[in-house]
């Protein structure tokens, strides 16, 4: 046994050292990105988050559906693919500057999901040991997670590291031209997908799990957003982005009188581009960059009543 | 629990740790120790089938010892015993699809009948436990071994949680002997217990979860892809499902010999086959060895000419379909494989030496027939080997580029690995001890390095859903 022993802890030894150098790499590569959009958008979004008079965050339907440009005043588009409430959480959980406007998308399939863990967040777990108030997020809503990090220093860095080595050497897709949004353009071949998608199945409609009720890691972030915004004096809208499934009325209707319980401003969107035309969808949940401009003008729009209704009940 | 769950990180090192330090290396105690922690590893998942497991042992043990002790009634108590696993695993697995086909059937001819289905859950694990209770009282009443009479024994053997969810399907004379035995430290068995689990997690949670994460929405939507993305899918799915498996399997074996347990091997780098028949040698040995054992042999297997031979297969290869789960898919998945392997026979078809030109064909027929395996139904299925021999090719369909990067790593990294192992003809059971302490530090930090950095979150084991 007495081998096994020496074995173990010399692969202990070895796996530790390596694990600290090849984070490090990393880490200081990681520091130097401003392109790509898992990595650069984040750091470019550190870098002017403070000069944005609006920011928006959200899932792929937030990132794919709003255009900073159509907004009269600086904005940027923090959504990313793949994510949901966790990882907006944990980022407005850096801002710090007063008076701004956070706009957060929020999708009905994970707020009334019986499953939904916010480990989306995780995604983040990267940036952990470089902000405060990131590592605080962590620190309460994941410690085993950060523990884990703590073991490997490598381990947070899962999933990205091709693309920190692409974004390092290539420097590929700004960031900075489109302020995050990324318009989804489809060829021929998508567009006659989506109309085989069509012409094949019936209304899609969102799948219901008895009882229905709120998720309650999603209302915990809907309570830590509403808090980071208070504490800034931000003003905060939600919003739900068009989408071709039918969402049953319960759902609208229990997350309006939650988030109107809480005080807090709802854009429910679903509905608010009309049709099937091909030309302004993607699929069923994602619009095209025709149908983004029309929606972004719309999203725009129903910014400025909030921002008029705010100014003249401060006034 | 799985494997691939952090929970598992916790509880594996605490009973091995227990488990070799339990005074005198006491058999008694540390089999009760394997016991309790088996049961805990499966009621993590759901405590309520811990009955079924508990039902399943006490059934068999009382009749693996009736079965050796009445001469006269020795057949009657097998039957019991098969009739028992057998039922256990007709009303948790395949009632609904029995009820379902039965509609369907009576429909063909016009009649409507109302579908009264049950909601059941499909117990994990409950195909490999109860052909491992089943092979038991086989061997019995074959007098190839005797039974034990240490209940705590049997019931570890029935339960040990390495192979308790998804195999290897372990033979009574292979484990009882070990779990009855003193088991002694070895350094071998250490280091290569360690590398088989390492390269196990590799091939599960970087390559195999990898191209699920990949090629699942293929599978799930094939109407929205084109031919190419199709061909891309059905290629990369036959590494999913070996390297899922195979990997499922390392860690298990693995996890055993660091306990002090000897497993079968499982797989043996079935994509270097040059024939179907070779294929299923090297496929999921334990449980096509149990066919062959179980249900080949006593069918009659090759002994009673060759029409029946090829009808034996046939049945064996259909029977060992349906055993992957309640869907005609799996039936006829396993039907061609039996016909295949008829015809395989009848051509002689079965080179004696690898040759690459067979090794190819077999490859490209193996990931066809998985289309069967993986589609989730039969429409779907056909809409798929439609589009494969459609002239609708275009541009790769290419996602998430992350992804796709680091699955095709991955996969080439797992590849080359087992083109290592096959042309130096090593088993990967053995490789940890063959060699030296610096190389096995240095790989094994290399495996653990990039299981950490490029793992994917993404899936549960597939074999747990039969």
């Amino acid at each position: 046994m007495r081998n096994s022993v020496i074995l173990a802890v010399l692969l202990i030894v070895c796996f530790y050292a390596t694990d600290r150098i090849v984070a490090m790499i990393l880490s200081s590569a990681e520091e130097k990105i401003f392109t790509g959009h898992r990595v650069g958008k984040v750091n470019y979004f550190f870098n002017v988050k403070d000069s944005m008079d609006i920011l928006i965050f959200g899932s792929s339907r937030a990132v794919h559906h709003v255009d900073p440009k159509t907004f009269d005043r600086p904005t940027f588009n923090m959504g990313m693919g793949a994510t949901h409430l966790g990882y907006a959480a944990a980022l407005i959980a850096t801002l710090g500057k007063k008076k701004q406007i956070v706009m957060v998308q929020i999708d009905y399939k994970t707020m009334f999901s019986p499953t939904y863990s916010g480990k989306d967040a995780i995604e983040l777990l990267y940036k952990a040991s470089k902000n405060n108030a990131i590592n605080h997020f962590f620190d309460v809503n994941f410690p085993e997670e950060k523990r884990l990090s703590k073991l490997s220093r490598s381990y947070v860095y899962n999933g990205r590291v091709f693309g920190v080595i692409k974004n390092y050497m290539l420097h590929a897709e700004e960031v900075r031209i489109n302020n995050g949004y990324e318009p989804l353009i489809p060829d021929e071949r998508q567009k006659q997908i989506f109309k085989g998608m069509l012409a094949q199945t019936e209304t899609k409609t969102l799948e219901i799990f008895e009882p229905i009720k709120i998720n309650e890691r999603y209302k915990q972030f809907i309570y830590d957003i509403k808090e980071v915004a208070a504490k800034n004096n931000n003003l905060l809208v939600f919003f739900t982005s068009p989408s071709l499934v039918k969402i049953d009325n319960r759902l609208i209707e229990m997350t309006t009188n939650f988030l109107e319980k809480e005080g807090l401003e709802y854009l429910n969107h679903t509905e608010i581009v009309n049709g099937e035309d091909p030309e302004l969808w993607k699929d069923h949940t994602h619009l095209s960059k025709k149908g983004a401009t029309i929606y972004s003008k719309k999203l725009a729009s129903s910014l400025n009543v909030i921002i008029d209704k705010t100014n003249k009940e401060v006034n | 629990m799985l494997f691939n769950s952090p929970e598992f990180l916790l509880f594996y090192p605490t009973v091995f740790i227990v488990y070799w330090l339990i005074p005198n290396k006491s058999i008694k105690l540390q089999n009760i120790l394997l016991l309790v922690s088996s049961y805990f590893f499966y009621a993590w998942w759901d405590w309520r089938f811990l009955s079924l497991i508990a039902f399943s042992t006490i059934v068999d043990y009382i009749l693996g010892l009736a079965i050796a002790d009445s001469e006269g009634k020795k057949r009657f108590y097998l039957f019991l015993s098969i009739c028992t696993n057998l039922g256990l695993l007709t009303v948790f697995k395949y009632f609904n699809f029995f009820i379902d086909s039965w509609i369907r059937a009576w429909a063909v001819f016009g009649y409507e009948i109302s579908q009264s289905t049950l909601s059941i859950i499909l117990p994990v694990g409950i195909s490999f436990y109860t052909f491992q209770t089943m092979s038991y009282s086989i061997d019995i009443y074959r007098k190839e071994i005797k039974p034990t009479k240490d209940f705590i024994a049997f019931a570890t053997f029935v339960s040990m949680f390495p192979q308790l969810v998804a195999g290897p399907i372990e033979r009574a004379s292979n484990l009882i002997p070990q779990i009855i035995n003193k088991r002694i430290w070895s350094h071998k068995k250490f280091k290569e217990g360690l590398l088989q689990i390492a390269v196990g997690f590799f091939r599960k949670v970087v390559v195999a979860d990898n191209i699920g994460a990949l090629i699942d929405d293929v599978y799930n939507m094939p109407e929205l892809f084109d031919s190419s993305n199709i061909l891309m899918a059905v290629v990369l799915y036959s590494f999913q499902i070996y390297y899922d498996f195979s990997g499922y399997s390392d860690i298990a074996i693995g996890t055993a010999k660091l306990l002090g347990f000897e497993f079968k091997q499982n797989f043996n780098l079935p994509y270097f086959s040059s024939s179907i028949t070779e294929f299923w040698r090297r496929w999921h040995i334990s449980l096509s060895t149990w066919l062959r054992d179980y249900l080949y042999i006593p069918l009659g297997g090759n002994r009673k000419g060759t029409v029946k031979q090829y009808r034996n297969l046939f049945v064996t290869m259909f029977l060992g379909g349906l055993w992957h789960g309640s869907s005609w898919n799996f039936v006829i998945w396993g039907s061609i494989h039996g016909l295949l392997l008829a015809f395989e026979k009848k051509t002689n078809w079965i080179p004696k030496t690898y040759k690459f030109l067979n090794n190819m064909c077999v490859f490209c027929i193996v990931s066809l027939i998985w289309i069967f395996f993986r589609a989730i139904n039969f429409n779907d299925t056909l809409l798929i080997f439609k589009k494969l021999f459609s002239s609708n090719y275009g541009q790769l369909y290419i996602g998430d580029s992350n992804i796709l990067v680091t699955t095709f790593y991955g996969l080439g990294f797992a590849l080359s690995f087992d083109v290592y192992l096959f042309a130096k003809r090593i088993d990967l059971e053995n490789l940890g001890s063959k060699i030296g302490t610096p190389s096995f530090i240095v790989f094994m930090t290399f495996i653990l390095m990039n299981i950490l950095m490029f793992y994917s979150s993404a899936a549960n084991f597939i074999y747990f859903q039969f």
